[in-house]
């Protein structure tokens, strides 16, 4: 939970703020500058992060910067660009504070002043034009994330994993040239979140992000979606139409799934590539683009291209030497817990889940206040604080299931957890605290269970094992090699117990002595385990 | 007369209306819809809508309605009064003009359904899609008029 400072003339943000974000506390509005820094003093450093508005519709004499004798016109300008006055002392104030403010980049550039001022650092922009309570939300934690050393952007979530950090430096970079972007990953990776919300962010682009899914395009209509028509240009076009790369001009557009471009359509995208131009279907007028294209595929494009199915020379042009892979969520298990928080953060802001949540402590006479997110042991009670709470087991149930559907099947459960978490508390209630919303160990098995890969620990068959494999000379070679990871990591997790082990190799713990051979016979040395166990 | 026939001076000041028309009238009429966002329940879009509509803009002495902030600017886009005692500029050929009119046509419209009682959902998409119409408008006219400004700046 962050404690954040609304500086505004009106009640409308920290209103919605309160009811669309409660996993933070809001103080003010600072009407002005007066009482904006009246507030940080008695706030003492505890401001995580400022929400300012620019226009204030304020009296003269509450403007900052304000001098006598300035003319009517005078007072509406400083009116209008009163946030960039208090944003400047703001960072005399106190410099590393983070500000998000309420207006976008391109209204801030006509400011003649603005570029003079130190707005730079720790200044984020979000556009007053477009934000709703999801966009503020995941700014909110992308900013707070990087503060405590966690990577977000809106609701592209990197962790902390070095894998992923270079990722995102590398697409920084990429996001500013003005070469396609590849993107490769398996389902549920976030590419076109990414594309979205970080390439297209970062490209300083004006013109509109375009997301086409190319799996959903009949192949007949793809190059009439992809680059417009004209009336008549086939069956059915009673009108001209723009195409995708007209209306991302300027912009980005995201090919998801571009491994299904049909061969007419790759020909012509070739084109606009090399030219710049788009020609609608059936006109004979070139019309220049400027586009940032992404693309994104699950398929192992040059393959594509060896089997003829994909045009070699479009492959070549979408800068296959930059192409960026994006790692499962099962190798970046580390991030677990903070992308717990991430998602739940930005699944509180939803409409749904936040009527339920205001249900709930109506139901309850729970007073309202901010949601905090918990794992391991139950809280102390903070009045008005609404607690969800994943028991140890439970977050150890997340740790060990295999996500094959990778951050986006996480995102659903976490947000399904609490969902029923809620449901359940509020239908049977509860005999213990109102104020903690426990997601119990049943209830995300049931919900991992339902997701369609079996964990270690769900009662399900089996147990699930992960293995490095590595060439070999011989086949054997590589099974012995298998063979002794596994039985370590039984080892390990079983510390040291054969018996247990027996029983989950061959259902028979009376076998023990026979893995134990087994475990010799592999290489394996206790004293060197059980060294490794003291370790832990 | 479009904003591209405007003199860049003449543009200088109306840019000053201008702004204060897109924040006064741009940014909150279409504000606490798009912060729902469109998937939220019908009855929070229906709460929002009247919030945005009925009430855009809140200060002092009360609130007030889109079209009486409307009507405040109104006269120095259509030609119905000097522009700061300077000129007179009919836009209201404009294409960023002509759809505020139209969009605040349908705002009025809609904000009479609301003051009659509860509406449904139909109402409500009209009612959320003439703001965002508006406020669209607006942030376009903004843009074009300032370029306008800005044309003699080299």
């Amino acid at each position: 939970m962050a404690e954040i400072l609304v500086i505004d003339d009106q009640d409308r943000y920290i209103e919605l703020c309160r009811k669309a974000i409660p996993t933070h506390r809001y103080r003010g509005p600072a009407r002005n500058w007066r009482e904006a820094t009246s507030l940080l003093g008695k706030a003492r450093g505890r401001i995580d992060l400022v929400l300012l508005d620019v226009h204030f519709d304020i009296a003269a004499d509450d403007l900052l910067g304000h001098r006598k004798g300035m003319s009517d016109a005078e007072v509406r300008v400083l009116q209008r660009r009163q946030g960039l006055e208090i944003l400047g002392a703001l960072r005399k104030r106190v410099p590393d504070l983070p500000v998000v403010v309420m207006t976008s980049r391109e209204e801030l550039d006509l400011e003649d002043s603005a570029e003079s001022m130190d707005i730079e650092e720790y200044t984020y922009f979000l556009d007053d034009e477009y934000v709703d309570a999801r966009a503020l939300a995941g700014q909110i934690e992308n900013i707070l994330a990087t503060r405590r050393g966690g990577d977000a952007d809106g609701p592209v979530f990197w962790g902390r994993s070095g894998t992923m950090r270079r990722i995102r430096q590398r697409l920084g970079v990429l996001a500013r040239g003005r070469l396609p972007v590849v993107l490769l990953g398996p389902t549920g990776t976030g590419k076109s979140l990414i594309a979205r919300h970080f390439v297209h962010s970062r490209s300083g682009r004006t013109g509109r992000f375009v997301a086409v899914d190319l799996s959903t395009v009949p192949q007949d209509l793809m190059a009439a979606q992809l680059f417009g028509s004209v009336r008549g240009a086939y069956t059915g076009a009673v009108a001209d139409r723009v195409g995708a790369f007209e209306s991302a001009d300027r912009g980005t557009l995201f090919l998801d799934e571009v491994g299904n471009l049909s061969l007419d359509a790759q020909k012509m995208l070739l084109t606009v590539l090399q030219e710049g131009v788009v020609t609608r279907l059936g006109d004979l007028k070139e019309r220049p683009v400027d586009v940032k294209l992404v693309v994104a595929t699950n398929e192992d494009l040059p393959q594509r291209v060896a089997d003829g199915t994909f045009r070699a020379d479009l492959y070549m042009r979408l800068n296959p030497a930059t192409t960026v892979s994006l790692p499962s969520l099962r190798q970046r298990s580390l991030d677990l817990d903070a992308l717990l928080q991430h998602c739940l953060s930005v699944a509180l802001g939803a409409p749904y889940l936040r009527g339920m949540v205001d249900d709930y402590r109506q139901r309850l006479g729970l007073p309202s206040g901010p949601v905090d997110i918990r794992s391991g042991a139950v809280p102390s009670e903070t009045p008005g604080t609404l607690v969800f709470l994943f028991p140890e087991r439970s977050m150890r149930l997340l740790r060990r299931h295999e996500w094959p559907g990778n951050v986006r099947e996480f995102a659903m459960v976490a947000e399904n957890a609490v969902l029923f978490a809620l449901a359940e508390m509020t239908e049977v209630g509860s005999s213990e605290r109102a104020d903690v919303v426990q997601v119990r160990p049943k209830l995300v098995r049931d919900l991992l269970g339902s997701a369609g890969t079996p964990s270690p620990d769900d009662g399900s068959e089996g147990m699930s094992i992960q293995l490095r494999l590595n060439p070999g000379p011989s086949l054997n070679k590589v099974a012995v090699s298998c063979e002794r990871q596994y039985f370590e990591q039984l080892y390990m997790r079983h510390r040291g117990d054969f018996a247990a082990m027996a029983r989950v190799l061959l259902d028979d713990p009376e076998a023990a002595r026979k893995v134990q051979l087994r475990f010799n016979q592999l290489g394996l040395k206790v004293r060197e385990l059980k060294a490794r166990l003291e370790d832990r | 007369m479009e904003v591209s026939d405007l003199d860049p001076a003449a543009a200088g000041v109306l840019l000053e209306h201008t702004s204060r028309l897109k924040h006064d009238l741009g940014k909150y009429i279409a504000l606490q819809q798009r912060w729902l966002g469109p998937d939220a329940p019908e009855a929070e879009r229906e709460i929002a809508l009247r919030a945005d509509l009925l009430e855009t803009r809140r200060g002092p002495s009360g609130s007030v309605d889109a079209a009486t902030v409307w009507q405040g600017f109104r006269p120095w886009f259509v030609g119905d009064g000097q522009v700061d005692g300077a000129f007179v500029a009919d836009l209201s050929a404009d294409p960023d003009v002509s759809a505020l009119i139209d969009g605040m046509e349908r705002v009025t419209h809609i904000c009479e359904r609301l003051r009659n009682g509860p509406v449904g959902g139909e109402v409500i998409e009209r009612g959320c899609q003439a703001a965002v119409d508006v406020s669209k408008a607006v942030a376009s006219l903004h843009r074009r008029v300032r370029d306008r400004s800005r044309c003699n700046d080299g």
